[in-house]
Order: structure tokens, then C-alpha cells, then sequence
């Protein structure tokens, strides 16, 4: 005699869904409250853990990060003509006496011309020049 | 009146008992964190899942059992969080990781050593958990992690130190292994070549246990056996012979060497029944013992699987305080959500993946294993050996649970681990308790710690012959090279019925899907073997 429609005493159909939903909610507010409790600590610590922990790292002095690339990959160009002597050591094949070498021809028969002209001063060949031209400008 | 008043008193005030069952929320918490940052579609296809379920768990009241239908209907609340919680730690901005990509070249760290300096092949590395980061003069950072490398370490665990060095990202082109990632999981996020390394201010109290740990376990044990008490008591490796971690890795023990649960029960247990036999109330005992595991978990650097351990050690010592029932399971999903919501990333941790696998494996599948055996092996014994069926079927189920991880993380499993482990175990305890006893004993005077050690000493040599010994056979491993995802999802998959075994099937039906199971691994391994000749 089972009938889908039928009210028991055990078993009561409300007609009115809105209600029923209601004494659901209000049933099990205890259980809804605590899993939104529960839940809003993980998240909380999740927050802490992400962004205000120690481990969670912070910018306290702003600095542009395309300036720091740039500053990086800026390729070594030195000037013949303004630098000194700890400056023209950078270049390669020239050390410390090979830079004041540069500097007294300098000085002796004014500024450099162009790059090629560094082969006039003594101690610096063709082979020399071609390893210091890509970095030496005038 | 009186009468129900004060049963009214004697009930807990939240009352979670059946008929409103809630028991999936940690593992559906658990499984959108997972999934939000493994694939977060996967996760947003839960999302939705879950909102139908609810939908229809409200809109039609027999869809679920009526016991289940608040669990039905608080699923997007769960699975809402867990992909919430992974959106905040992946969306997370990291500065020390965007500074380190453009390699800004030299820049000088002061941060305290977090983790005991390990030597490399070309001098030594340590996790340094980073105060005050400056570049071209200026401090542009605070916070972070960065690993170091250096010619010299000789620093301990907590010292303050400078640090100038060029900073970068971590390689992580090397094959399948991706060592950023790794190094995320620990929240580091740059590595360091460093050109000058000075310590700053006063030695750190971690640091300072460890140099006194070795002291005091030097009174009477040969460095090998330091090594290895060393590594059980303090979780560190670093001092161990590689040849003899091998031996330890083939013969499928190497987990003893690694703070584990078995560590920090062993521990709480020692603790607390000292407590216990000193007359301290049971309300000082619980907190006092779970504060002294927390300190012993920090000291040991808090790895992933002593951190699981910790919280569910939490939990178990807590429950009879609030007057919850003891449950293993639930505890287990617990700690997992806790343990992911703080850092998603260590679902990549193989320390982490292991152990969890090996509790889950050893919670859900040695009831049924045990079965198989004592109507299998021990079924000549009038009276089945408790002891000895339960430790294999622990043994055996571990193995099984963790086999696909191992499988996949050092392309080889222990075949032989099953028989070394019987061995292992029950010796790992006495070991870590006469390691820390040496220990104590130790600092409080040298000739204390001569008995204590010259004991440990006898044991230690066991299990080194043990795993020397397994590791020798020929057929102590199956390789298993190129294990993908797929593969180990089949695994398990494969591995339900048995894991359900003792919630959907009768007890005497448990011993045939122990031994389903056991036959599937076996077919898998042969699968594996095939498939790479």
C-alpha cells in the first residue's frame, strides 16, 4: 500500500519546500557553524602561512627590476679617451702597465682618433686590438 | 529533573554523533587543495560537482541518506575553501624569486641558518631563512629562503649569518627531477653562491643541541654508528656513508633513518608514561608531552613526515582533553587538511607522499592483510601469533601503500623489505629511545653515556648487518624506471576494494580481497618490469 503521497507518522512531507529547508538549516546550525568556523581558520592560516609568515618573503625598498636587468646585461664599453688607468684595466689583454702606457701616449700626442690607433702605443699588437675593440669606444 | 540536568552537564555541548555524519569534510578539503594546485580546472569541475550534489541533496531529501545529507549540503562549502585556500598560495607574489630570475648578481643576506649545513661536491649547502636581503646598498627585501653554497660551513642550525653571494634560481633542468620545485616545497625560493660567509651574533640553541648530540653520542659508539643513531635521533643523513644508505634504500628500511611516526610515538609514549609514573595529572601530562614533541620535531628541522606526525600526535593526546573519541582515520584527513592548507606544495614532497601513503596504507589495509595471513600463513597455529601477524600485516600493508611512490621517486622498490622490516621496526624503537637516553645522559657526564651507548651500539650493528645483508641479494629489488601518473592512479584505484574492505564487505570476505590486492601489486611490479624489458 506503499504511496508516495501518503503521510505516516513516521515519515511527513512538508508542502511547503521553503519550511522544510528552513527547519533543515536551523536543525543543523551547530554543524554549519562550526564548518564555517573550521574552514575560515585554514583559509586564515593559509593566508598567514602565504604572505605574512617569516618564510613568506616582502618588498620593503622598491627597485625596478628591468633597471636591475638592464644594469646587468649592459656590456662592458670603455672610453679611451676620458678613462683612467683602473678603467682601462678592465679591458681585456690590458693590465695595470699596458693602462698607463694608454694614458702617457695620451697625454703625449692628445686624444685617440679612433679605436684603431690604440695599436700605436707600445705593447698592444693587431691581435691585441682585435680583443679590445668590441670594448673600447672614443 | 536532577537526573537529566546533570546528564545534561556530563554531554558534550557539540555533538557530531550520528545521524549527522560530517566525516568526509577534511578529505574533500584535502582533495580541492590537492587538485586546485595540481590542475586547477580539476578543482573548479569539483566545485561544480559539489554544488549539484548540495542542489540536490536540498532539493530532493532522499537523494542521501538522511544522515549524510548535511555532509551533501556543506561539499561547495569544503571544496569552495580548498580551491580558495590553493588560489592564495599560488597567487602569492614572490619578490626573492622574481629578484633572483634576472640574476642581479652579488647581493648580501643576513638570515639564520635553518638546516644543519650538508657537504656537497664542491663544499657545502644550507637552507638560511632570510632576514634582510640588500642589493647595490640599498635593503629591498625581508623574509624568504634562499639555499646556500659554500667552500665552508662550519655554522649550526639557528647561528646568524652574513651571506655575500650571487643569487639565482634553481636548476631545474636536470631530468625528471625538478629541484625548484623541491626547494618550494621547503619555501625556498633562490639558491646562493656564496663568495664570503661570516656568522653574526651568537650560535643558535638548535644548533647547539646538535654539536652536543654529537658529542655525547661519540662516549662509546664508532662513527658509522653515530651516523646512524645521528640521522634516527636527529633526523639528519648527512653523516651516513653513501654506500651504507644505499644498503638501507635497497633493503626497503630506509624509512627508520627518517623522523616518522614511529619516532614521535615512540617518544610521546616514553614521555608520557614517565609523566605518568611521576603522578602529573593527566590534564599537564597531555599538553607537557605534546609540548616536548613539538620541541623535538623543531630540533629535528620540522620535516614534512615528523610535522604529520606531530599533528596527529596533536590530536590523539588532545581527544581525551575535549572528550572526543579516539579516530585514527578521521585524525589522519585532519592533519592533511591542516598540513596542506599551511602549504599546499608539499603534495610534492616524496617524504610527505610516503608517509602519508604508508599511515593511510597501514589504516586501511592491515585488517584485511591480517586476515589473509591467519588463514594463510598461520593457520597451522592452533592459536595464531597476535604479535607476529599484526606486525607483518603492518609491514606488508605499508609496503604496499607506498609502493608506486617509491616506485616513481628512486626507480627501484625493495622486494626484500617485506623480512627486513620485521626485523627494523622492532629494533628502531630501542635504538631512537637509547639514542636520546645516550644523549641526555651525555651532557650530564661522559661516563654516563659509555653503557647506554655500548648497547645502542649492539642493536645499530643488527641493523646495519640487516641492511648490508638484504641489500647483497639478488633479488632484494625490481627496477622501475619511467613510472608516469597514470600508472600510479591505476595502482590505486586498484587498491579500493581491499581499502574498503572493512567498512563494505563481511570479515570473512576480507582475506580474499587481501589477497586481490596482493596479486594486483604483484602484477602491477610484473607490468612495470615488462613494459621496460
Amino acid at each position: 500500500m506503499a504511496n508516495s503521497n501518503f503521510d505516516t507518522t513516521t515519515r511527513r512531507r512538508d508542502t511547503d519546500p521553503q519550511k522544510s529547508l528552513a527547519d533543515f538549516f536551523r536543525h543543523h546550525l551547530p554543524q554549519i557553524v562550526v564548518s564555517a568556523l573550521v574552514v575560515a581558520v585554514l583559509a586564515g592560516g593559509a593566508l598567514y602561512a602565504s604572505r605574512a609568515s617569516e618564510t613568506a618573503p616582502h618588498v620593503v625598498y622598491s627597485v625596478s627590476l628591468n633597471q636591475i636587468q638592464q644594469d646587468v646585461q649592459q656590456p662592458l664599453l670603455v672610453n679611451i679617451n676620458t678613462a683612467d688607468a683602473e678603467e682601462l684595466d678592465e679591458l681585456p689583454q690590458v693590465g695595470p702597465s699596458t693602462a698607463e702606457t694608454i694614458i702617457q701616449y695620451r697625454e703625449a700626442n692628445g686624444l685617440f682618433r679612433s679605436v684603431s690607433e690604440l695599436e700605436e702605443v707600445p705593447g698592444i699588437g693587431p691581435a691585441t686590438l682585435e680583443e679590445i675593440k668590441p670594448f673600447a669606444t672614443i | 529533573m536532577q537526573r537529566s540536568k546533570t546528564r545534561t552537564a556530563r554531554e558534550p555541548r557539540l555533538n557530531f554523533r550520528p545521524p549527522a555524519r560530517l566525516d568526509l569534510w577534511a578529505i574533500t578539503l584535502s582533495i580541492s587543495i590537492v587538485a586546485g594546485t595540481i590542475a586547477p580546472p580539476l578543482a573548479m569541475a569539483l566545485i561544480l560537482a559539489s554544488v549539484v550534489v548540495c542542489a540536490g541533496a536540498l532539493l530532493w531529501r532522499d537523494l542521501v541518506p538522511q544522515g549524510w545529507r548535511p555532509m551533501a549540503v556543506l561539499l561547495p562549502l569544503f571544496t569552495i575553501a580548498g580551491a580558495g585556500i590553493a588560489y592564495v598560495h599560488a597567487t602569492t607574489p614572490d619578490p626573492l624569486a622574481e629578484l633572483a630570475a634576472v640574476e642581479p648578481g652579488e647581493v648580501i643576506i643576513v638570515g639564520k641558518v635553518a638546516s644543519p649545513p650538508t657537504p656537497v661536491s664542491y663544499g657545502y649547502m644550507a637552507d638560511v631563512r632570510v632576514e634582510h636581503l640588500w642589493y647595490d646598498g640599498h635593503e629591498i627585501l625581508r623574509g624568504g629562503g634562499v639555499e646556500v653554497f659554500a667552500g665552508d660551513l662550519n655554522l649550526g642550525v639557528g647561528d646568524r649569518i652574513r651571506v655575500d653571494g650571487e643569487i639565482s634560481l634553481p636548476d631545474s633542468s636536470g631530468g625528471d627531477f625538478d629541484y625548484g620545485r623541491y626547494l618550494a616545497t621547503k619555501r625556498i625560493s633562490a639558491v646562493v653562491n656564496a663568495t664570503y660567509v661570516r656568522p653574526m651574533g651568537g650560535k643558535g640553541w638548535i644548533g647547539q643541541v646538535h654539536r652536543r648530540t654529537d658529542v655525547a653520542l661519540g662516549y662509546g659508539l664508532h662513527p658509522d654508528e653515530v651516523a646512524v643513531v645521528r640521522g634516527m635521533v636527529l633526523g639528519d643523513r648527512s653523516l651516513i656513508p653513501e654506500e651504507l644508505d644505499t644498503a638501507f634504500q635497497r633493503s626497503g628500511i630506509t624509512h627508520v633513518l627518517a623522523i616518522s611516526g614511529q619516532h614521535v610515538a615512540v617518544l610521546a609514549a616514553m614521555i608520557y608514561f614517565l609523566l605518568r609514573a611521576l603522578a602529573v595529572p593527566v590534564m599537564i601530562r597531555s599538553p607537557l608531552t605534546l609540548g616536548l614533541i613539538w620541541l623535538y620535531i623543531l630540533i629535528a628541522g620540522v620535516p614534512p613526515s615528523a610535522l604529520r606526525a606531530g599533528v596527529v600526535a596533536t590530536f590523539v593526546l588532545a581527544a581525551p582533553i575535549f572528550n572526543r573519541q579516539l579516530a585514527p582515520l578521521h585524525f589522519m584527513t585532519t592533519m592533511l587538511a591542516a598540513v596542506l592548507a599551511y602549504n599546499p606544495l608539499l603534495i610534492y614532497n616524496s617524504g610527505f607522499q610516503l608517509s602519508v601513503a604508508a599511515v593511510f596504507g597501514i589504516l586501511l589495509l592491515r585488517k584485511p592483510i591480517q586476515a589473509l595471513l591467519k588463514s594463510t600463513l598461520f593457520r597451522p597455529f592452533a592459536k595464531p601469533p597476535e604479535t607476529v601477524s599484526n606486525l607483518l600485516a603492518i609491514s606488508l600493508s605499508a609496503q604496499v601503500a607506498t609502493t608506486p611512490i617509491i616506485a616513481a621517486t628512486f626507480d627501484q622498490v625493495s622486494v626484500i623489505g617485506v623480512l627486513t622490516n620485521l626485523i627494523a621496526v622492532p629494533i628502531s624503537g630501542p635504538i631512537l629511545t637509547l639514542g636520546l637516553l645516550g644523549v641526555i645522559a651525555g651532557n650530564v657526564a661522559p661516563f654516563l653515556a659509555y653503557p647506554i651507548n655500548a648497547c645502542n651500539g649492539f642493536l645499530v650493528t643488527i641493523l646495519e648487518f640487516t641492511a648490508r645483508g638484504a641489500s647483497a641479494m639478488p633479488f632484494a629489488t625490481v627496477a622501475t624506471p619511467g613510472i608516469s601518473l597514470p600508472l600510479i592512479g591505476l595502482f590505486f584505484l586498484g587498491c579500493v576494494p581491499a581499502a574498503i574492505a572493512e567498512f563494505s564487505f563481511p570479515e570473512e570476505r576480507w582475506p580474499l580481497w587481501a589477497a586481490l590486492l596482493l596479486a594486483w601489486t604483484t602484477g602491477w611490479l610484473l607490468l612495470i618490469g615488462a613494459t621496460n624489458g
